[in-house]
């Protein structure tokens, strides 16, 4: 009896001992979800450092991203004087909601890990400098407010991309994904 | 009247003629162990949340009387806890770096290493059966799991939080039923309270930017219920 009692309890303290060295991994997946929100609508506003009446709007749109129809471009543009230097603030817009919902402030709250980045045609003389930081140590550029320095008259495209770097920001474009990449014509007078 | 003088000396030579026969002894425990407050939180915005889940601890313990009713009591034990809410902060990541979705892969386990020493009272209550009372002090080495969250959208994005480890104060204190099977074996049934509150230093590893859960430090209570069984060995 005594040595049932003892193997008995030597075979708990075995399965203890095996349950609490064992499972030493443990994983846990976070599906993708559908029904995330568009960005619809690319807007630059452009103000003359030297004339703060000299305000210039240019607004690229496509309300349905899932089709293939041609985005509305009438007024992706900016009017620029030469010479001059602009301060220019990016939104981005879900105009597919009612009221349109403004997803920079979303974007800024997430700047860590986003940048705007603004590629130039060739022989349009604009120099492009973002001009806001994130709080990443060291800081980096974000992109959603930028000075634009217009040179000589000329008319080319700007391409505007925003990009999503999840903890691979590094200051560059290369990393990471786009969630945006639209056209504008940059017109200077 | 001498009827009821009898009695507490009746009771008196009963438990000196019990206490006579405590022994010293050394044996083996285990049991569950149940840890509680921030520890088991599984909380993925709370920097105090522990994520432990109920576990088990093995040990050799026991007992050297000074007197009949006094002696000291040593413990040497490896507690282990469970994970638990790593969908807590797979999807806390998701969230909080706006992807697609994030994997999160636990490394190691949370436990500790106790080594404990301190005062232990055995009071008998019947032939071959006593209540025993310890409060045990000493060293508790911790170790803190760690995890590493791979960020589906970008692979070169993956980064960990190193498991870590820390010394402490430890604490055990509790009562105990014993019964002597034989003139040499006997088992015991353990009720304690265990606490312990390293300091742990956490490392991070491909943190590129400041965003998400980032955990450098973790400086909270381990503390709960050991419940166990122990067959230990008289002389």
């Amino acid at each position: 009896m005594k040595k049932v009692h003892i193997v008995l309890l030597m075979s708990v303290m075995t399965c203890l001992l095996f349950w609490t060295s064992c499972k030493k991994e443990e994983q846990a997946v976070a599906p993708p979800e559908p029904g995330n929100e568009f960005l619809t609508t690319v807007e630059l506003v452009a103000t003359n450092a030297n004339d703060p009446a000299d305000v210039q709007t240019g607004k690229w749109v496509k309300l349905n991203p899932d089709d293939t129809s041609a985005p509305d471009i009438s007024q992706a543009f900016l009017n620029l004087k030469k010479n001059a230097v602009y301060h220019v603030a990016v939104s981005f817009l879900d105009e597919t909601q009612t009221p349109a919902e403004d997803v920079t402030e979303e974007i800024r709250e997430r700047q860590n890990y986003h940048l705007v980045c603004f590629d130039i045609a060739p022989g349009l003389d604009l120099t492009v400098h973002r001009t806001d930081h994130d709080t990443n140590t060291p800081a980096l550029e974000v992109g959603l407010e930028a000075d634009f320095t217009t040179g000589d008259a000329g008319s080319g495209d700007l391409e505007v991309t925003l990009h999503h770097q999840p903890n691979v920001k590094n200051g560059d474009c290369a990393p990471g994904s786009i969630d945006a990449d639209v056209n504008f014509t940059i017109n200077i007078n | 009247m001498k009827q009821l003088l009898k009695i507490p000396f009746t009771v008196l030579a009963a438990l000196v003629s019990v206490s006579a026969q405590a022994q010293h002894f050394i044996g083996v425990t285990g049991g569950l162990s149940i840890p509680s407050g921030n520890f088991t939180k599984t909380d993925y915005a709370d920097s105090k949340s522990g994520f432990a889940s109920g576990g088990g601890n093995i040990g050799v313990t026991g007992t050297y009387f000074l007197t009949k009713h006094f002696g000291i009591n040593g413990l040497v034990s490896y507690q282990g806890y469970g994970f638990k809410g790593a969908q807590d902060l797979a999807d806390g990541y998701k969230e909080d770096f706006e992807i697609d979705s994030a994997t999160v892969l636990i490394k190691g386990r949370n436990y500790g290493i106790n080594v404990l020493v301190g005062p232990y009272y055995a009071l008998p209550v019947a032939r071959n059966f006593f209540i025993d009372a310890r409060v045990l002090v000493g060293i508790t080495s911790a170790h803190l799991a760690g995890n590493e969250v791979y960020i589906e959208d970008q692979s070169d994005g993956t980064f960990a939080q190193q498991a870590a480890s820390a010394a402490a104060f430890g604490l055990q204190a509790g009562l105990a039923a014993r019964y002597n099977l034989s003139r040499h074996f006997g088992i015991m049934l353990h009720g304690d309270y265990f606490s312990s509150k390293p300091n742990f230093t956490v490392s991070n590893t491909n943190r590129a930017n400041e965003a998400g859960r980032v955990l450098t430090g973790y400086n909270q209570p381990i503390s709960g219920i050991n419940l166990n069984l122990s067959l230990v060995y008289l002389f």
